[in-house]
């Protein structure tokens, strides 16, 4: 019996002097292997008697386990070994591998972040188009015929009757026209005005929104916006409400915000008003139903618009329009 | 407009400060702010008669509560009006009052409080008789008229030209006018075309000392339409088309006198007025129903409140049980409706005192979903490395002709200027322009998309399409950060495909090699889904290198997205998928170079083997291989959706496919 045991002791020493798999397997074939020095044994008990056989056994397959065990001990070891031998060669301050990020414009994360808010309250989002006809653009929004900016000056024509729009606002026909109420839409896109220097670009991107129900009102309008402002700058900054004119509401209003560079002291960005415009609105013009077919006994609208870049400007400090389209990757990389 | 504080404190009762006025200005929709001793306020385009001081004099009276200082002038007639006046169209000119003054001195000098206050508002300088009329329409808004009363006959009538007429004016222009526009005439000649301008004949100059004023009403239309049919747009046709008041001729007049009177010496006529008495009479009259207030701006307003802003706007009222029938004065000519009116008091009550309410948040079916998510796809190009950019939509229009070969561009009619004077047909020129810029500033692995629409005319039927694009360089990025060092044909191919999987059910897609008016012949194509092309891919030619002067190659893509016939309609529906494990099997075969791949998977998909469910490539080489062949490795994938696969089952599967490709391509399997 005890020089079975013996086994084990051979085994544990054989196995402190290795130090590679390859070595391990040796000695694992070696001893428990199909021609294993173990397995022979094993495979030669039946020259004992047959009352010592059963002991024996059990015996050498103690000895088997502890020496199965003693094995993948080692294994565990050599492999756990290796694997930090090879951590060891590692630079990880090294850069990673693979593609840099690119990123989106600040004016598509600037929708994004004004029509989910707006989602959130239940508007649907439809897109406009940017060539319409002046009847759509101007006549139908009540936009009187001798209107400064329907001029030259002012619009880019295509044709005697094609412009490109002006404002987003001429969504709002083309749904009010071809739908039943009630809405509640919310559009963004591009604009154009014949307008070039250092506030003004030619094309810029407006966001536009409006609900037609039942007893909607004004202060739905003031509930609306003025938490969306709230949200969107993420504080409750102070908020200075005008009365305004448009052609396509009455009453309409303007909303500013308290200069966030110099907080309301008056500085150059805020023209030394301590204010800046962000918000134009009102409701929806009887003129306007009566082009679109809606009854204005039963419903009324509400309506408002505001610049995209504009709001970009204030809320991420960004001090010239002109960036936004020159597409100077240090800018774009930004945001 | 500038206003000169000190006229404005001459005609009111005002004693607040400055600073308050400015602010409460703007508050009610007057914008303005200070300007030395000037206010400089934007007036509404609806408020034209604001346009003046008596008119922003009004409107501050009634910021500031204050009662209305009396502008009053008397003057003394002592000369008889000799001059008699008929006019042949009251719609045109329902009101028509004029003087006669003589012995007026001509030669003095403008005092210099009057230049200032013209030069203000950048209208010209004449002899004191002409810029003392000025000085009085800037302060009443009424347009006024002088006439050399020596150089006319006394009878003088206003009627529409009878035969076709060359005249010279006092701008000394010839000008030619129709049978269609009104003059004043006297026995001989045609002396003004009333509310736009004088003739040269009746001009008053240094010497004149006689003169003859005119001030009247015209119809703001007829104006306006003459102005425009002959180009002829003066401060007077300004004012004219956008309507005066028809209550202020006389004071005009007496201002007039006055001023001359004390000035330039002179003996003033009495006032002759004619007019058309029912004008007068039509004042509108407007109902404002209390509910109406209520519904429109959310919040019960109490009544006295209202009727003091009535009271302040000098409207005279009748209050009845449910409404109040207002007398609008003749100078609101902008209040036309009820809701002109509630606009009138939320103005003066202030929106700030209106509630913040949330309107009820309806559950609206979800009509959003099957619209294809463009930020889903730009958020795709942002995780390969590319950079939105957006660029204008109008185009130099060369380069767009190269680029956009044989199609109808939009022009624009008035563009701003010569590179932008085209909508775009694609979005290569801005993106190339883009490109250009940055690797100009040294730049040089670059990767940008763009998302916008282009445009393009046919048979005048004006069209825009929303599309993606993008541009790259060659070399994605420095050597060592990158597992693709270099984009190609396929890098690109594979975004591409990607995108199209976003956007579209359909999955045939069929790249057709063509020739492009901007891409290379060799590694570009165009992708047509069910006929309809959804997109191109390939490298910059030439040609367009040379235009934006590149010395790399540059690969483009544009997808088109707004072709609705093919977009996802249906909402996804999960389908079970196989549980039992896949075998695979890797299979080299070599084959003639000119086989296609696409049809090599065309005819083993077409062997309808179900258990087959993925092929895909490998590997690809041509290196020691003969000259005409190539190799290629294809994984397949084998799994069955009701048992466990066989290796037998799949080994007679892959004998198939084998010998199917040996007799149709005449392949032979690589060891």
């Amino acid at each position: 019996m005890i020089k079975y045991n013996l086994y084990i002791k051979k085994v544990e020493e054989e196995l402190d002097n290795i130090k590679n798999k390859i070595d391990l397997n040796n000695i694992k074939s070696r001893y428990i292997g199909k021609n294993g020095i173990l397995t022979n044994v094993i495979k030669n008990i039946i020259k004992y008697p047959k009352e010592e056989r059963s002991i024996i056994g059990k015996e050498l397959n103690n000895i088997k386990k502890k020496i199965i065990y003693l094995i993948e001990d080692k294994e565990k070891y050599i492999s756990y070994k290796s694997l930090k031998e090879k951590d060891k060669k590692i630079d990880i301050t090294l850069p990673g591998i693979g593609i840099k990020q690119g990123t989106t414009h600040i004016i598509t994360k600037t929708i994004n972040e004004i029509e989910s808010f707006f989602e959130k309250m239940g508007f649907y989002l439809v897109d406009g188009n940017e060539i319409d006809t002046e009847f759509y653009n101007f006549d139908l929004l009540n936009m009187p015929k001798n209107h400064p900016s329907r001029n030259m000056h002012d619009t880019f024509y295509l044709n005697n009757n094609y412009l490109l729009r002006t404002h987003t606002s001429n969504m709002q026909i083309h749904i009010m026209k071809d739908n039943v109420p009630p809405f509640k839409i919310i559009s963004s896109g591009k604009v154009y005005r014949k307008d070039s220097d250092i506030t003004h670009t030619p094309m810029f991107h407006q966001i536009e929104g409006f609900i037609v129900d039942k007893n909607i009102s004004l202060a739905h309008l003031k509930g609306i916006l003025i938490n969306f402002l709230y949200s969107f700058f993420g504080e409750k900054i102070p908020l200075n409400l005008r009365s305004s004119y448009f052609p396509f509401t009455e009453p309409s209003m303007e909303i500013d915000i308290e200069c966030i560079n110099c907080k309301g002291k008056k500085c150059s960005i805020c023209s030394y008003t301590g204010w800046i415009e962000v918000l134009g609105c009102g409701i929806i013009h009887p003129n306007v139903f009566k082009n679109c077919n809606i009854n204005n006994k039963i419903y009324k609208g509400i309506a408002f618009g505001m610049g995209i870049e504009r709001l970009s400007m204030i809320k991420y400090n960004i001090n010239d329009l002109r960036l936004y389209f020159e597409n100077n990757i240090e800018f774009l990389k930004q945001f | 407009m500038k206003f000169n504080l000190k006229t404005i404190y001459k005609y009111t009762n005002i004693n607040i400060d400055i600073d308050s006025l400015v602010k409460k200005l703007t508050k009610v929709g007057f914008e303005s702010y200070l300007d030395d001793e000037y206010i400089n306020i934007s007036i509404p385009y609806n408020r034209p008669d604001c346009l003046n001081y008596f008119g922003i004099i009004k409107e501050i009276n009634a910021i500031t509560s204050v009662k209305v200082k009396k502008i009053i002038f008397d003057t003394v007639s002592k000369i008889k009006n000799e001059v008699k006046i008929k006019i042949l169209d009251y719609n045109f000119c329902p009101k028509y009052s004029h003087i006669i003054i003589k012995n007026i001195n001509n030669k003095k000098c403008t005092p210099s409080y009057i230049k200032k206050e013209l030069k203000l508002n950048n209208i010209n300088l004449h002899s004191i008789v002409v810029d003392i009329i000025n000085y009085v329409t800037l302060l009443t808004g009424q347009p006024l008229h002088v006439y050399d009363l020596d150089k006319i006959n006394k009878s003088i009538s206003l009627k529409k030209i009878d035969v076709q007429n060359n005249i010279l004016l006092l701008n000394n222009n010839k000008m030619n006018f129709n049978t269609d526009v009104f003059a004043i005439f006297d026995n001989k000649n045609i002396l003004s075309i009333p509310g736009i301008i004088g003739c040269d004949i009746s001009k008053v100059n240094n010497n004149t000392t006689s003169i003859l004023i005119e001030s009247a009403y015209f119809n703001d239309k007829i104006i306006s339409n003459t102005s425009e049919k002959y180009n002829l747009f003066t401060k007077s046709s300004d004012i004219f088309g956008k309507k005066i008041d028809i209550t202020r001729q006389k004071i005009s007049l007496n201002l007039v006198i006055k001023l001359i009177t004390e000035m330039i010496d002179g003996i003033a006529s009495n006032i002759i007025t004619k007019q058309n008495k029912l004008f007068i009479k039509n004042q509108r009259k407007i109902r404002l129903y209390k509910k109406n207030i209520y519904e429109i701006l959310g919040k019960k307003i109490d009544c006295k409140k209202i009727e003091n802003i009535f009271l302040n706007l000098d409207f005279k009222y009748i209050k009845l049980n449910k409404f109040w029938l207002l007398y609008i004065p003749f100078y609101r000519n902008d209040i036309e409706i009820e809701e002109n009116i509630i606009n009138e008091i939320i103005r003066y009550y202030g929106y700030e005192n209106i509630p913040c309410v949330y309107p009820d948040i309806k559950t609206i079916f979800n009509k959003n979903e099957n619209k294809i998510d463009l930020n889903y796809i730009k958020n795709l190009l942002v995780n390969y490395g590319y950079n939105e950019v957006i660029n204008y939509s109008f185009v130099n229009k060369n380069i767009e002709n190269i680029i956009s070969k044989n199609k109808h561009l939009i022009y624009l009619k008035n563009p701003l200027s010569e590179n932008m004077n085209v909508m775009r047909n694609s979005l290569l020129q801005g993106l190339s322009k883009t490109l250009q810029l940055n690797m100009n500033r040294k730049h040089d692995f670059l990767k940008l998309f763009e998302a916008g629409n282009i445009y393009s005319n046919d048979n005048n039927n004006y069209k825009e399409y929303k599309v993606i694009g993008g541009i790259c360089t060659e070399n994605n990025s420095i050597e060592y950060s990158t597992f693709i060092k270099k984009n190609n044909f396929f890098t690109i191919k594979n975004i591409v495909e990607n995108i199209l999987n976003i956007i579209y059910e359909k999955k045939i897609q069929i790249y057709n090699k063509i020739k492009h008016n901007f891409l290379d012949n060799e590694d570009s194509t165009e992708i047509i889904i069910d006929k309809c092309k959804v997109g191109i891919i390939g490298s910059l030619n030439n040609d367009i290198l040379n235009i934006f002067s590149f010395k790399k190659k540059i690969y483009f893509f544009e997808i088109y997205i707004n072709n609705k016939l093919f977009l996802k309609k249906d909402r996804k529906k999960y389908k079970e998928f196989s549980k039992f494990p896949h075998i695979r099997r890797d299979l080299s075969i070599i084959i003639n170079k000119n086989i296609l791949f696409r049809n090599l998977i065309k005819y083993i998909s077409e062997l309808n083997i179900i258990i087959l469910k993925k092929i895909e490539l490998l590997d690809i080489y041509e290196k020691n291989i003969d000259n005409n062949n190539k190799s290629i490795t294809l994984m397949f994938i084998f799994q069955s959706n009701n048992n466990t696969l066989t290796y037998k089952d799949v080994d007679d599967k892959i004998d198939m496919i084998i010998k199917g490709l040996n007799e149709k391509f005449n392949s032979s399997l690589r060891l």
